[in-house]
């Protein structure tokens, strides 16, 4: 013992007499590096200040020796002076200082040894140079403090420790808030001290990895007690760690050989993370793998039940950056190799096209307008919906992106199709991200609202803040988490550089994918950083389990066998055995022009039993064989020249429909197959008249014209026109397939075949041109919503094949 | 390790060098301006020749004498050592608070001092028809303890810094409020001169008092000049001037007595003046780039006492011959100083 420059004995350390933790008996010898580890509030900040005598001992005592050789002595017989010749500190916790430059906070470590007036000699200037040099900081000297880095500060701070010439150093987390380079160099200027001159380093450190690595022992505190305390690799292995930490065998595991954490939620990248202090409070499981099936119970024979992580990036409102956060989540998942499928919600084709194509990620869209869950047809359920895409791709974690704010919807309540709607549907939790730019405190009370006002099943369960500084980030979180039951999961700084807000993003080029590809990769990188991703993923697997009826199951052996070839649909009217065998091939124009689909519409068609055959009507000059043709929406307005330059596929379309060739055609391919398409000049790029005429293909009676606002847009419900007999194409009598309007143009003749109603209000209006093979009209159309519609084409183009 | 002096910092050194230089050399000169134009400003015009000839030589009219003699000269110098104080005062007290907001007047110790100064007067002047300046200045030394004392019970409980102005200022409101209900009901003859005192003023400045005022003003000012060291490690924070062989109790105690022992010379002579106690070592540390006390606490009494000089000739001949409060035209002076210290600090 009386070796030891530093003996601790039955030491009690506590807060005003009220006991800590008991019984603290260490000894540490001259030019020894010691570190206490723990988690956060564990007691190793108390320690030190007590044995900087900060704080008065609650029981036992502490011996420092003075010399080297002499024997030591109780730290209470000490004068201040004396302490401060032996003992130096370096403190958690930023330092305020008012005009003080970096040389000026150095040189108070010359306080012991100075005059009455503290003035500095030269010998003292010397050792503030030799200190400032020490810790390569004589550039700073002549700095402001308060204006130099986070790595300089400390750097500065342990400057001045040096600078008191003490024979033992206490360092209370001097690592925090230093990035990896100046973390090894604060170690490495500690290690020389220890080595070189004989000082004693007594420290405690956040980082396992680096308090292994540069201590010669290492001091467990836990609560209570110290739970282990020895050369790092006798007590430092995976069982003390977890124990230490409370960590949880499911989420990592602690190397000892290589001093590294193992992170098992994210094996690819497991070295990134290692260096993070590991949280205390990591919730039951992050289970991501593949998507499970967790077997349908005998007692619930009518469905079954499919775990899928997942969740939803809601917003308060537009603007707030949910897209940009979403894309970048999905590039990250996907990075992390967790196969996000990515889901929409409400009618918008852009995004999900977004995902598809920029992010290679499969997306679709959930719609509870078009899926609504009252609806007895139970394969046309978000749920249904997101559990079949999830299942086809096999994904390991489902995302969807909101729309507009939270609650906004339409309908009566104005929540409905809302993405809080969808978010209540498919059991999804949510996360928020807003636009905290010019908030702080307010934020709090902003998302309180949005809590409370979810009033039962609440869903939000998280934020991510966007647009602010990381320095804000800490408080806000504290504020965010001690007044609501949210996780804050992260932010996204501001970054200008992160933004591809108004751009028509159905209009890339493949030039601009590049720049888009870098810039997603670019956010993907910075969220990497921002964001809790153990968080994120424990709050996916937080969802239940998606029920799903028996029927849909059936539907997905009906996906395999489609994709093989052979298909059937699973009707209650059987079709003739000879029919079964013809598989109608289904033109699909599919190209800059006509990019409008939902996944799911082709999906169904193919369940159906067709085979779907893409083409362009802008490159290709001829049509492709076979026994229907779809036209969906899109931009011909963009392309009006190529497509109207393009003679030959137009006759030929029109010489199939001649033929008895079932079409179908939406929006965009209902303008193609009118006589007219009249643009302003500018979009068509040509000088002269203020008006391009277009010739279409002419099929169907009418000109096109671009108005200067949205021509009937919002949801609808298509259903026969009152007054005709019989069917309106492939929508049988009494039927009503559901759908949506969104367009600039309108047409001489819109059609009158079918009323289009906007749901819960009385407007109505006529539309979709009907003729016996043809059905085309303005209405995108969501098939699910009426599974006879697909069905009936898909049979009409049978029929015709068989001609 | 010889000679590591690097040029650039041998550079720096000598650039602040000439920076203190530079400021001391224009407070000085301000000092001195301030006391010849003061002197020379009044009522009755003296022209500079004469004022010489009496500073100097004792000669002159009988009446010209006594206006610079009696009346001008020890109210220039009261205002030059009081204002000096309440700088030091300032100074000392945002070394024990942390904060530069802090001061006298927003604590509440000048309300304190005010308040136990009234009761003094009142029953003092009341049974003998005068008070000693003694007499007075412990009164106010008192109440400037009991306040403190307040505000320290109030600093442990309150941990941040906005709580704390907010008691200082309640504790100034509640003395205030006593100190009106004592003048409302004072007797008649007491009330003008007290009333005018509570409201802070120069005016009833003369030699006995101006000397008692120096006496004291210039221990402390010695005993804080002394104390330039630990101050200056304090202001790193109380865990580093204790690592650093700081006696921490000790000091914190000199400090609070220092700084209330300023403060009630100030209130016990001149009643309370607000803002010159925040503003001026803010403004001196501006202007020096530095905030090591060595040089912050000369500098500061003699910005302290040009500011009041300056202050009271403002006072004085603005609206001559009614004379403002010394208050009013420190406040407009220095609070326009705290609001601009308030919003770079928030910025």
């Amino acid at each position: 013992m009386d070796k030891n420059h530093l003996q601790l004995d039955h030491l009690v350390v506590g807060y005003n007499g009220k006991a800590l933790i008991h019984g603290i008996e260490i000894g540490v010898q001259r030019g020894e590096i010691v570190t206490l580890v723990g988690p956060n509030g564990s007691g190793k900040s108390t320690i030190l200040k007590t044995i900087t005598r900060q704080l008065l001992p609650v029981g036992g005592e502490i011996f420092l020796s003075d010399e080297e050789d002499s024997s030591p002595k109780k730290l209470d017989r000490f004068s201040p002076a004396d302490l401060a010749r032996n003992m130096a500190v370096m403190l958690t916790g930023r330092l305020q200082t008012e005009l003080m430059t970096c040389r000026d906070v150095t040189a108070m470590g010359r306080y012991p040894y100075t005059g009455r007036l503290g003035i500095l000699s030269d010998a003292d200037e010397q050792k503030v140079e030799a200190a400032l040099a020490a810790v390569h900081a004589q550039g700073l000297s002549d700095r402001p403090f308060d204006a130099v880095s986070d790595g300089e500060r400390q750097r500065i701070l342990l400057a001045r420790a040096i600078c008191q010439e003490p024979k033992i150093i206490v360092l209370d987390e001097p690592t925090s808030y230093l990035d990896i380079r100046h973390k090894l160099e604060l170690l490495s200027i500690l290690h020389r001290m220890s080595r070189e001159q004989g000082i004693t380093v007594v420290m405690s450190l956040h980082e396992i990895d680096l308090a292994m690595k540069t201590s010669d022992r290492i001091i467990c505190v836990r609560g209570e007690e110290i739970f282990a305390c020895g050369k790092p690799s006798e007590i430092l292995d995976d069982e003390t760690v977890r124990k230490l930490y409370d960590l949880d065998p499911a989420l990592g595991r602690f190397d000892a050989k290589n001093g590294s954490l193992d992170l098992f939620f994210a094996e690819k990248e497991s070295g990134v993370n290692a260096d993070r202090p590991m949280k205390e409070d990591t919730a039951e499981e992050a289970v991501i793998a593949e998507s499970k099936k967790v077997s349908s119970k005998a007692d619930e024979k009518e469905t079954e039940s499919i775990a899928i992580p997942r969740l939803m990036i809601a917003a308060p409102g537009s603007g707030s950056g949910k897209t940009l956060v979403t894309c970048g989540l999905l590039r990250l998942l996907q990075r992390k190799n967790l196969h996000p499928a990515a889901f929409k919600c409400g009618p918008d084709y852009i995004d999900p096209m977004f995902h598809r194509q920029v992010l290679g990620i499969p997306s679709r869209n959930l719609d509870t307008f078009f899926s609504p869950e009252d609806s007895e047809n139970a394969a046309n359920t978000t749920a249904a919906t997101l559990a079949r895409a999830v299942a086809k791709n096999g994904a390991g974690i489902a995302v969807i992106e909101g729309v507009m704010g939270y609650f906004d919807g339409t309908g009566a309540s104005g929540m409905e199709a809302s993405s809080f709607d969808l978010a209540q549907q498919t059991d999804t939790p949510v996360i928020l991200t807003l636009n905290a730019k010019g908030m702080s405190r307010s934020v709090v009370a902003l998302l309180r609202g949005l809590v409370d006002y979810e009033k039962e099943n609440r869903r939000i369960r998280g934020v991510i803040l966007n647009r602010i500084s990381p320095g804000m980030f800490p408080v806000m979180k504290k504020w965010i988490e001690e007044d609501t039951d949210l996780k804050v999961i992260g932010y996204l700084p501001q970054d200008d550089s992160l933004s591809w807000g108004s751009r028509h993003l159905g209009l890339l080029q493949p030039e601009e994918l590049t720049g888009l590809q870098e810039q997603i990769d670019h956010l993907a990188d910075t969220l990497e950083n921002t964001i809790d991703q153990e968080a994120l993923l424990d709050l996916a697997s937080t969802a239940p389990a998606i029920r799903t009826p028996s029927e849909s199951a059936g539907k997905k052996a009906d996906i395999a066998l489609t994709s093989s070839g052979a298909s059937e649909k699973s009707e209650k009217k059987a079709d003739p055995a000879g029919e079964k065998q013809i598989v109608p091939r289904i033109a699909v124009a599919r190209d800059e022009a006509f990019s409008f689909y939902y996944e799911d519409n082709l999906e169904m068609l193919q369940e159906c039993g067709a085979e779907l055959v893409f083409f362009s009507p802008v490159h290709d000059r001829t049509l492709p064989a076979a026994d229907g043709l779809l036209l969906g929406g899109g931009y011909p307005e963009l392309h009006a020249q190529a497509l109207a330059q393009n003679e030959e596929m137009k006759a030929q379309i029109c010489e199939c429909a001649a033929k008895g060739m079932p079409l179908l055609a939406e929006c965009g391919g209902f303008m193609y197959l009118q006589e007219n398409l009249v643009l302003a000049d500018r979009t068509a790029g040509k000088d002269g008249a203020d008006q391009k005429t277009w010739k279409m293909c002419g099929l169907l009676p009418g000109t096109c014209r671009m108005t200067d606002k949205l021509v009937r847009f919002g949801y609808i419900e298509l259903e026969k026109k009152d007054g005709q007999s019989g069917e309106a194409g492939c929508l049988k009598e009494g039927h009503r397939i559901r759908g949506h309007e969104f367009h600039y143009f309108d047409s001489t003749d819109n059609g009158n075949a079918c009323t289009a109603r906007k749901p819960g209000r009385r407007r109505s209006w006529d539309c979709m041109v009907v003729q016996d093979n043809i059905m085309a009209g303005f209405p995108h159309l969501y098939y699910r919503s009426d599974p006879d519609f697909a069905a009936a084409f898909v049979e009409k183009c049978r029929q015709f094949s068989r001609k | 390790m010889d000679n590591l002096q690097r040029p650039e910092y041998a550079h720096a050194k000598a650039l602040r060098r000439t920076r203190y230089t530079v400021v001391f050399a224009a407070l000085a000169a301000a000092f001195l301006a301030m006391i010849i134009l003061n002197i020379n400003t009044g009522s009755v015009s003296i022209p500079v020749g004469r004022i010489l000839r009496i500073l100097f030589l004792r000669q002159g009219e009988a009446n010209e004498v006594s206006i610079i003699w009696k009346i001008r000269m020890p109210r220039i110098l009261q205002a030059a050592i009081l204002g000096g104080a309440l700088a030091l005062s300032g100074f000392l007290l945002q070394t024990f608070f942390g904060n530069p907001i802090a001061g006298p007047f927003v604590l509440g110790i000048s309300s304190g001092a005010k308040m136990c100064v009234a009761v003094v007067m009142i029953l003092l002047i009341g049974r003998f028809g005068t008070a000693s300046s003694w007499a007075l200045i412990l009164a106010a030394f008192a109440g400037a303890m009991m306040s403190t004392a307040f505000i320290l019970v109030v600093s442990r409980a309150v941990r941040h810094m906005a709580g704390l102005l907010v008691a200082g200022i309640m504790i100034g409101y509640i003395c205030s409020a006593i100190t009106e209900f004592l003048v409302t009901f004072a007797e008649d003859s007491d009330i003008v001169n007290l009333h005018g005192w509570s409201q802070g003023s120069f005016s009833g400045a003369d030699w006995s008092g101006t000397g008692t005022a120096a006496m004291i003003v210039g221990i402390a000012f010695f005993c804080v000049f002394l104390l330039a060291k630990p101050i200056g490690a304090y202001q790193m924070g109380e865990a580093y001037a204790q690592s650093m062989g700081v006696n921490i109790k000790r000091f914190r105690m000199e400090l609070i007595i220092l700084s209330g022992l300023l403060s009630a010379c100030v209130t016990a002579f001149a009643g309370p003046i607000s803002f010159v106690g925040i503003a001026v070592p803010f403004l001196v540390k501006r202007a020096l780039g530095t905030s090591k006390p060595i040089v912050v606490i000369p500098a500061a009494f003699l910005g302290g006492a040009v500011f009041c000089m300056v202050s009271d000739l403002i006072a004085r001949m603005a609206f001559s011959p009614t004379e403002l409060n010394i208050s009013t035209v420190t406040s407009i002076l220095g609070a326009p100083v705290v609001i601009y210290m308030l919003i770079r600090k928030n910025r």
